[in-house]
């Protein structure tokens, strides 16, 4: 414990120097190293106890009302904080790099100074124990978040962008504090060990309670409907922000789900349809969205939600095999939860990281007007393609293993023999949601690094320093080594799925021998795979040294008089299958004689929040002429207030 | 003996509250408020328990901050900003009082309500009266700077009720004389001398100028 909290010590000094050094070099490296260091350092526990280490916990009494502050550090903490530290390291080193192109030095300061808060506070909602703690932490996270998001000011769009993200954030931990009001009433004091013991709380089978968890903690996973924030906030904000946000940020909300059904005991059937439900909702429909933008980081942020989907799919099936009495069927699920959880922070991160690469040197986030960059950033161009490879699921990245664990566990539903089998329905939506992403990510890399450069914008790219290359690198070697070596991996996360789902390390152990063998068969195919590639890449080599190569435009056919707009675009390649989902895209298609594009419009945002906001706005409009604007008035309704309180106090028993 | 003195101080508190209410000029409510800020610090000495190290800082920060430095600050600012030295009610001192009485006899219906603990001295009805005539002042006065004196009555009220709590949350009592400080330069600073460069008056009515149209 006393590493860990050393560690975020350690991250909030980089904090406040960054504020202080005035050279600007000097600066950044003192950042950058200080994160990492506190990172390294903070993570040393995390490591011990996924290894089998008992859990810490900590109590502190901090005299404040809401009790003891408890700080513990459990195998569900360990994993998120593990992934909290290690993307926020990359991303601290990336970050400073990033913010120094472009903007000015005041501006950068303060990014990276809120970053490294940001960081702090999320390590702190991982491991916070206590109501009171926790929910601090979790709104430090969104002023931070909320800061760091609104960091380019200046501009309408992002400020439109802030505004939507703070106003839903709050909303749901609005919510948050009712679910916990109603929890810890009754309960010995606030910290979360007493909340367990407290089931009684729970009235009528926990049903407010779930569905208040689910809203609650949703509106920051950003399921469908509750995503609308997700992708404006991602692309307005700096691309070490957005790869934060979309990497660690949202999965506070799987994080807390995970929390409320591992404290609150085994959950009824109907929560884990609906969140088995959901989740293949938002696997599909957001893979669907993310097929129809064009603006690369629109497109990530959309495959975010898709990517929530599937870690719901995951939780939904932990939670209908402790339903049904299956502890198998619980361990797999929500240890395929997690690991896609973990996974998705790693490759999404990298994905933002090479985005805002390319970001920086094109200065457009419009894939239509970009192209022809695998020459010209070369190394970006393969971080990418592995980000891509791993989101899309196919062997031999880390993305495959988690959602063949999630294939395990719906084929294992399948294979039982009451309601539970219905389950299996969900395997031909994942299979739709992986097919869909496979045609997502040959687009975005191909209109974005393949072809000829589609205007004049990507002419004067070129590669990126190394401080923002070595991240990427970091992250993209993270992804193969899960990918390559399942067998090591997949075992604790199975320990992890048996902690949530309260089952013995027995029942893990039964699990991993069950997936076992199929787990080194994933990596001997991953294996094989890469030596086929790498036999393949050899064979051209060798066969090309005897020949003249000639140089021709890309796609020319050996036609000599073509134009950068003979090319696909984006539209056009995502034309058929979004033709195929018309009333689901709500994409809008502009035909001429020359032309045709489309753009993706957010369903959920226009069609559903936007109305509903503009009503609440109309009917508040009522309530001005209490906005008298006199102190007098507004301190008379403070005293008028409490006076009712106190008088409801006194009239109920 | 230091039961009667206790009493005594109380009702002392009480009475310059109702001074408060009651006083036509600027100076005399700062008069005494730091009267009432005085007796406030001298307070914790008397009260059950014993002379500690920890209550004697206590007094004299309190008497320190309350009955020297904020009524300072109350002089200099009416100096420097030329304010006129009548406090221009709302509602007449009349009515002022009849609120104050009103509020007064509030107080000990709301502790007859209360646990057996709270009942046996003047203590409760004391801070809760004090309180209530903090806000009828905050309400009923237009001048920012006696409105501050209002808020500063109304923070008494809290500390007063606070000493009942002074030796299991010692923390939260002197949390509260810090609140004293913060809130007399804040007020100081922002309010009084904003209103009066931008509106060239103090008076709070003023504000409206601020209100969204």
């Amino acid at each position: 414990m006393i590493l860990f909290l050393s560690g975020l010590a350690i991250i909030l000094i980089s904090a406040v120097a960054v504020l202080v050094i005035r050279d600007e070099v000097i600066r950044d490296r003192f950042f950058a190293t200080f994160v990492v260091a506190g990172s390294a350092l903070a993570s040393i526990p995390a490591f011990r106890i996924l290894g089998g280490a008992a859990s810490e916990i900590t109590r502190w009494h901090s005299g404040m009302p809401g009790g003891d502050w408890v700080i513990g550090i459990d195998p569900l903490s360990a994993v998120f904080l593990l992934a909290v530290l290690v993307v926020g390291a990359a991303n601290a080193v990336y970050g400073v790099a990033y913010m120094r192109v472009g903007s000015d030095a005041r501006l950068s300061r303060q990014a990276s100074a809120t970053y490294a808060a940001l960081v702090t506070v999320l390590a702190l909602v991982v491991t916070a124990q206590s109501v009171v703690l926790f929910l601090c932490a979790w709104e430090l996270m969104a002023i931070s978040s909320f800061l760091l998001v609104m960091t380019n000011h200046q501009e309408t769009q992002v400020r439109r962008a802030g505004f939507i993200y703070i106003v839903a954030t709050h909303t749901g931990t609005l919510l948050l504090f009712v679910m916990f009001a109603i929890w810890s009433n009754g309960a010995a004091d606030w910290s979360f060990a007493s909340l367990a013991a407290n089931r009684p709380a729970l009235m009528w089978g926990g049903g407010p309670l779930f569905l208040l968890a689910l809203a609650g903690f949703g509106m920051k996973a950003g399921f469908v409907p509750l995503h609308f924030w997700l992708p404006p906030a991602h692309a307005a904000s700096p691309s070490h922000v957005s790869a934060v946000m979309s990497g660690i940020l949202i999965k506070m909300g799987i994080y807390g789900m995970l929390r409320v059904v591992m404290l609150a005991g085994p959950p009824p059937a109907w929560w884990g349809w609906t969140v088995l439900a959901l989740g293949a909702l938002s696997a599909v429909l957001g893979v669907l969205w993310a097929l129809a933008q064009h603006d690369i980081k629109r497109l990530l942020a959309y495959h975010s939600v898709e990517n929530i989907g599937i870690i719901m799919i995951g939780m939904g099936l932990g939670t209908l095999g402790t339903a049904y009495g299956h502890p198998m069927l619980a361990i797999l699920g929500y240890g395929a939860a997690v690991l896609h959880t973990v996974n998705h922070a790693l490759f999404k991160a990298l994905l933002f990281m090479s985005a805002g690469a390319v970001y920086r040197m094109t200065g457009t986030r419009n894939i239509e007007e970009m192209g022809g960059l695998a020459r010209r950033m070369p190394v970006t161009f393969a971080a990418f393609l592995i980000g891509s490879v791993a989101i899309i699921g196919v062997p031999p990245l880390n993305g495959f293993v988690s959602e063949w664990l999630v294939y395990q566990g719906l084929f294992r539903a399948g294979y039982s023999s009451d309601a539970a089998r219905i389950a299996l329905l969900a395997a031909p939506v994942l299979a739709l949601a992986g097919g869909l992403a496979l045609a997502c990510f040959a687009k975005a890399a191909g209109v974005m690094f393949l072809g000829n450069p589609r205007s004049d914008k990507p002419l004067a790219a070129r590669e990126v320093g190394a401080a923002m290359l070595v991240p990427q690198l970091a992250l993209a070697a993270a992804c193969v080594a899960i990918g390559l070596l399942p067998m090591l991996v997949v075992g604790p996360f199975l320990f992890i799925g048996a902690t949530i789902a309260g089952e013995q390390r027995s029942q893990a152990l039964e699990a991993w021998s069950y997936v076992s063998p199929a787990a080194q068969n994933v990596a001997l195919f991953a294996v094989v795979l890469l030596l086929v590639a790498a036999a393949i890449w050899a064979g051209r080599r060798f066969v090309l040294n005897r020949r003249s190569v000639r140089g021709d435009a890309t796609w020319g056919c050996g036609y000599g008089a073509t134009t950068p707009r003979m090319q696909y675009t984006a539209s056009s390649f995502a034309a058929p299958l979004l033709a195929v989902f018309e009333p689901l895209t709500g994409v809008q298609e502009h035909r001429g004689a020359t032309v045709f594009h489309s753009t993706g419009r957010d369903l959920v945002l226009d069609r559903i929040v936007s109305p509903l906001w503009a009503r609440i706005q109309r009917s508040a409009l009522r309530l001005r002429p209490i906005q008298d604007g006199r102190l007098h008035f507004y301190l008379l309704y403070v005293v008028a207030s409490v006076v009712i309180c106190l008088a409801y106090l006194v009239i109920a028993p | 003996m230091t039961h009667s003195t206790l009493q005594l101080l109380l009702l002392l508190i009480v009475l310059t509250d109702f001074a408060v209410l009651g006083s036509s000029r600027l100076s005399a409510c700062i008069r005494w408020i730091a009267l009432q800020g005085a007796v406030l610090g001298i307070l914790p000495l008397v009260t059950e328990g014993g002379l500690t190290i920890h209550v004697v800082a206590l007094a004299i920060g309190t008497i320190f901050v309350k009955a020297f430095v904020l009524p300072g600050f109350l002089r200099w600012a009416i100096r420097e900003a030329a304010i006129r030295r009548e406090v221009e009610p709302l509602v007449g001192y009349m009515g002022s009082m009849l609120l104050g009485a009103a509020a007064l006899g509030a107080a000990f219906a709301v502790t007859s309500t209360m646990p057996e603990s709270a009942r046996g001295s003047l203590v409760v009805p004391v801070a809760l009266v004090t309180v209530m005539i903090g806000m009828v002042i905050l309400i009923t006065r237009a001048k920012a700077v006696i409105q501050v004196v209002g808020y500063m009555m109304l923070e008494n009220g809290i500390y007063i009720f606070g000493l009942t709590l002074a030796r299991r949350v010692p923390f939260l009592v002197e949390a509260g004389v810090l609140l004293d400080v913060f809130v007399g330069v804040f007020i100081m600073g922002i309010v009084v001398f904003h209103i009066n460069r931008e509106f060239d008056s103090i008076s709070a009515s003023k504000l409206t100028e601020l209100r969204e149209s």
